[in-house]
């Protein structure tokens, strides 16, 4: 647990580094994504100095762990073309800032010109009326593809009409649609419809809406610290073509509450 | 089931004159192409399975099932198809060694998508369906492991006799026509391999002793030659005899295929597999029934092993050596000997033998001990079957003699370099497992295997326990009911590289000094192993599940694995039976069973006409297949997802 920060920290950035090296991860079994990435945090953040030296520009950076720090193991891949980098990102507030944030987080973390597909994971708080502004986190994602940063962009956990409207709307297409299979095989029909018929890729995930719940924070970061979560990004870095997973790891973003 | 070279076949005493020709041209042929294909590299994951069938005939008036010698009927017109369009055929066909069998594959390969699992359902099921239009009435297609009559009185259709006397194999039980005629190689071999031993295989599988089987069980055979005790003298008491190569060659298997990215990761998953072998063996359990008999085993390896033993009496250790070089612990079909990557190699536990100076010449032209004693240990095998067109040979390009040795080494697992002159790569094949009834079942078991070796090179996890413990394993995996009754030596720290600090302090001590010790593996249960144990081992499909939860899936392959990984899991856990368990019951139930151990040609029928309507669907049987497993397989990837991978398909 994260117990005490400078004052001059404004942001914290809690990165896992590759959790396909951490053997107390990824064989364990986890009933949830979030079982899992709260052990990982914790024992970031455990492993940290305390408190952590902060930043100039107000950024405190904890994690990765030393011998956690390579981006993606080596599986004989020539260069990064081998490699495809997905990325989902979980936004706590619908503002256009923290998706930029996170999007621009991701590009750098994973030192990369290019991200071959983010998936934005659509707030609990998002319905069926949210259009507006479920539009105006997209043109933030349409600007990062028309700049070729992103490959193709996707949405998950969405209401269905909301995922028609928007595609409708959009310049640049979802390609992507997510949704949780709890139970398994039960896509809601007019999604399962519309995705075939526009060849848009109906993916499963077993995340749940709200990865990383306020209850689970408390447990990587002492609750009395003034600190809010605003985004978290998965990353994913796959071998094409192999099936191998060459990376698997979470950058979490807190601020400091006004 | 190995190289088919077409050319007329040399007689045995030329054969066996030329065995040190073939050897020798062997190894060099496979240090060139060592050399020239080492370095490859960057291959992606394709992969394939390959299903065998028999053609089975049913006499619906009298109640009888039999064994159709037709595929030398079928096999033309499947092969037609794929030479007249050989890009686009869905499927791909080959002999086997029984006139009743078949073999077919997918007629590409999958490839590295997650969709790709999602076809593989589909495309056997297009097999099935491709040769149900050429089947006469009353005949039909099943991916049975053995036909449980096979050597039976009458089991054949057109009729076949036996010629205990003479003839290629000279069985009292399997009639030479019953090999298929239509490829010289089948007989060959089983000529060759009789020879070279010295006398007829045998094999004796300890026979079911239900309440009214006589004990001791001592069967009489009227069909043997007056006056050659040999004929029938090895047979042992409580035993199911067996004397011909038929009864292991002519039982049909799933086995699959696939590339490596380079040599490296062929050794890596070649030995990470090994371990699995016994375990999906006794999972994939599916025959019974040998010759009529209920057997206390169930499957076939040992009855395939004895099938092609060419071992003489001094190999075998009976005699002392006076003519032969090596006395041979097991058959040239068996569990494999040693592992070849560098991980695994302090697990080659099992004296390895080998030819001294073929090892030497390997080691000289700088091929590592590991594969120079793997290449060695294949070799010491003499060629069973020679071609007069492939006796010269130019080593620099043709490989044909070392192909010769390496795909008559039948066993468990196989390491096969690039083919000459071709696209592919490096390639591992996994060959224990007994072939299901139905395309759902095969498509699963194909999917978990193909799922594992994701799984073992993402987490870069290590399943390598010691040769000694996997040969134990092979033995109680046979065993009846073994995936309930019996325990398996597993690896529990699968773990390969150091953790972070935190989670030091909990791992007893260091990555290099546990992979010594004897307790890194343990006796589980095969529901241990593959659905886990709390506390202790995470189980595979946990670790599968894992896996998928961080690859984009689209939902109905998702689906589709999902019921796979049920269908193993609840045979693991017992839940639902294994083939040969479900057949021991319908046989013990069925009203003309007397509790003798024998199946009669009316059980024999019912069993396969049940088996044919559960494998059509026309049947359900939930204590095989569960109450609502069903995937969602489809003929070709979604569009969708053909489009995002993009141009790396």
């Amino acid at each position: 647990m994260l117990h005490s920060v400078s004052d001059k920290a404004k942001t914290i950035h809690i990165e896992t580094g590759n959790m396909l090296n951490m053997n107390n991860i990824m064989l364990k079994v986890w009933q949830s994504p979030v079982d899992e990435l709260v052990e990982c945090l914790k024992i970031v953040a455990k492993e940290s100095p305390d408190p952590p030296p902060a930043l100039d520009d107000g950024l405190l950076k904890i994690g990765p762990l030393k011998n956690n720090s390579e981006l993606a193991n080596s599986f004989d891949v020539e260069d990064k073309k081998d490699l495809k980098i997905n990325v989902k990102v979980f936004v706590t507030k619908t503002d256009k800032e923290s998706l930029l944030n996170a999007v621009n987080g991701a590009l750098s973390s994973l030192a990369t010109d290019t991200i071959d597909s983010l998936v934005l994971a659509c707030p609990e708080t998002m319905t069926e009326k949210s259009l507006s502004c479920l539009q105006e986190l997209w043109r933030v994602l349409e600007d990062f593809v028309d700049s070729k940063k992103i490959i193709s962009v996707g949405l998950s956990n969405i209401d269905t009409q909301l995922f028609i409207s928007l595609y409708n709307w959009a310049k640049v297409k979802p390609s992507i649609v997510q949704v949780n299979l709890a139970t398994c095989c039960v896509v809601p029909p007019a999604l399962q419809e519309f995705s075939k018929q526009n060849d848009v890729q109906l993916n499963t995930t077993s995340d749940p809406a709200d990865i990383l719940p306020k209850d689970s924070m408390k447990q990587v970061i002492e609750p009395q610290l003034p600190f809010s979560l605003v985004w978290i990004f998965r990353y994913q870095v796959q071998v094409k073509c192999r099936g191998v997973l060459a990376s698997k790891g979470y950058v979490v973003c807190c601020q400091r509450s006004l | 089931m190995g190289l088919l070279s077409e050319g007329s076949p040399l007689s045995w005493e030329e054969t066996k004159d030329l065995a040190d020709h073939v050897r020798r041209h062997g190894i060099k042929q496979f240090i060139n192409l060592y050399h020239r294909l080492k370095s490859r590299t960057g291959d992606v994951l394709k992969w394939g399975d390959e299903v065998e069938y028999i053609i089975v005939k049913f006499d619906h008036d009298n109640k009888i099932a039999r064994a159709s010698l037709r595929a030398t009927d079928i096999l033309p017109v499947l092969n037609e198809k794929e030479q007249n369009d050989p890009e686009n055929v869905k499927s791909l066909w080959r002999p086997e060694y029984g006139a009743y069998m078949i073999e077919g594959t997918p007629g590409k390969p999958y490839g590295g998508l997650l969709a790709h699992y999602n076809v593989v359902e589909a495309n056997m099921k297009l097999r099935r369906e491709e040769v149900q239009q050429l089947l006469q009435p009353g005949e039909a297609l099943m991916s049975l492991t053995s036909f449980p009559r096979l050597g039976c009185p009458n089991f054949t259709d057109p009729p076949s006799t036996v010629t205990p006397a003479e003839g290629t194999t000279r069985s009292l039980f399997f009639p030479d026509e019953c090999i298929y005629p239509g490829h010289p190689r089948f007989k060959t071999l089983s000529r060759n391999i009789r020879l070279r031993r010295g006398e007829k295989v045998a094999m004796n599988l300890p026979i079911f002793k239900d309440s009214k089987t006589p004990s001791p069980y001592v069967e009489k055979f009227p069909q043997a030659p007056v006056g050659q005790p040999e004929a029938t003298s090895a047979a042992q008491p409580d035993h199911v005899y067996m004397d011909a190569m038929g009864f292991g060659m002519g039982c049909c298997c799933l086995q699959l295929t696939f590339q490596a990215c380079n040599i490296d990761e062929a050794r890596t998953l070649y030995d990470q597999l090994t371990p699995l072998c016994p375990i999906m063996l006794a999972l994939t359990a599916a025959s019974p029934i040998h010759r009529g008999h209920l057997t206390d085993v169930d499957c076939r390896w040992n009855v395939i092993s004895g099938s092609v033993d060419c071992r003489t009496k001094e190999e075998r250790g009976l005699e002392p050596l006076k003519n032969n070089k090596f006395v041979i612990p097991k058959s040239r079909y068996d569990s494999i000997d040693s592992y070849l990557s560098e991980q695994g190699e302090k697990y080659n536990d099992v004296p390895l033998i080998y030819d001294q100076a073929i090892y030497d010449e390997l080691r000289k032209a700088d091929i590592d001990h590991l594969l120079a004693q793997h290449i060695a240990h294949l070799f010491i095998r003499d060629s069973v079957s020679l071609f007069s067109e492939k006796v010269n040979q130019n080593d620099e390009e043709d490989t044909d003699h070392f192909e010769n040795i390496q795909s008559t080494n039948w066993q468990t697992m196989r390491f096969k370099p690039p083919p000459p002159n071709s696209s592919i790569g490096w390639r591992v094949e996994f060959r224990p497992c007994e072939v299901q009834i139905t395309d759902f079942e095969n498509a699963a078991i194909v999917c978990f295997v193909v799922l594992l070796t994701r799984v073992i090179l993402s987490y870069r996890i290590n399943l390598i326990i010691p040769i000694s413990k996997v040969d134990e394993n092979m033995k109680n995996a046979q065993k009846k009911d073994a995936v309930k009754t019996q325990k398996f030596w597993f690896r529990k720290d699968i773990t390969t590289f150091s953790s972070p600090p935190a989670c030091t302090a909990c791992c007893q001590s260091s990555p290099d000094a546990k992979t010594d010790s004897s307790d890194c593996y343990t006796l589980m249960t095969v529901d241990e192993i593959i659905n886990g144990k709390a506390g202790e081992f995470p189980g595979l499909i946990p670790l599968i599940n894992s896996y998928l939860s961080g690859m984009d899936v689209d939902a109905d392959t998702h689906c589709s694995i999902q019921q796979y990984l049920k269908l193993i899991q609840r045979r693991a856990s017992g839940q639902l039976l294994t083939l040969a368990g479900w057949m021991r019951g319908f046989v013990r139930n069925h009203e003309d069973y007397k509790q003798d151990s024998l199946v009669s040609d009316r059980v024999n029928y019912d069993l396969l006409m049940e088996l044919n309507a559960i494998q059509t669907g026309e049947k359900a049987c939930p204590e095989l297949l569960g109450r609502s497993l069903q995937s969602r397989t489809q003929e070709s990837i979604p569009t969708a997802v053909r489009k995002a991978a993009g141009e790396y398909t």
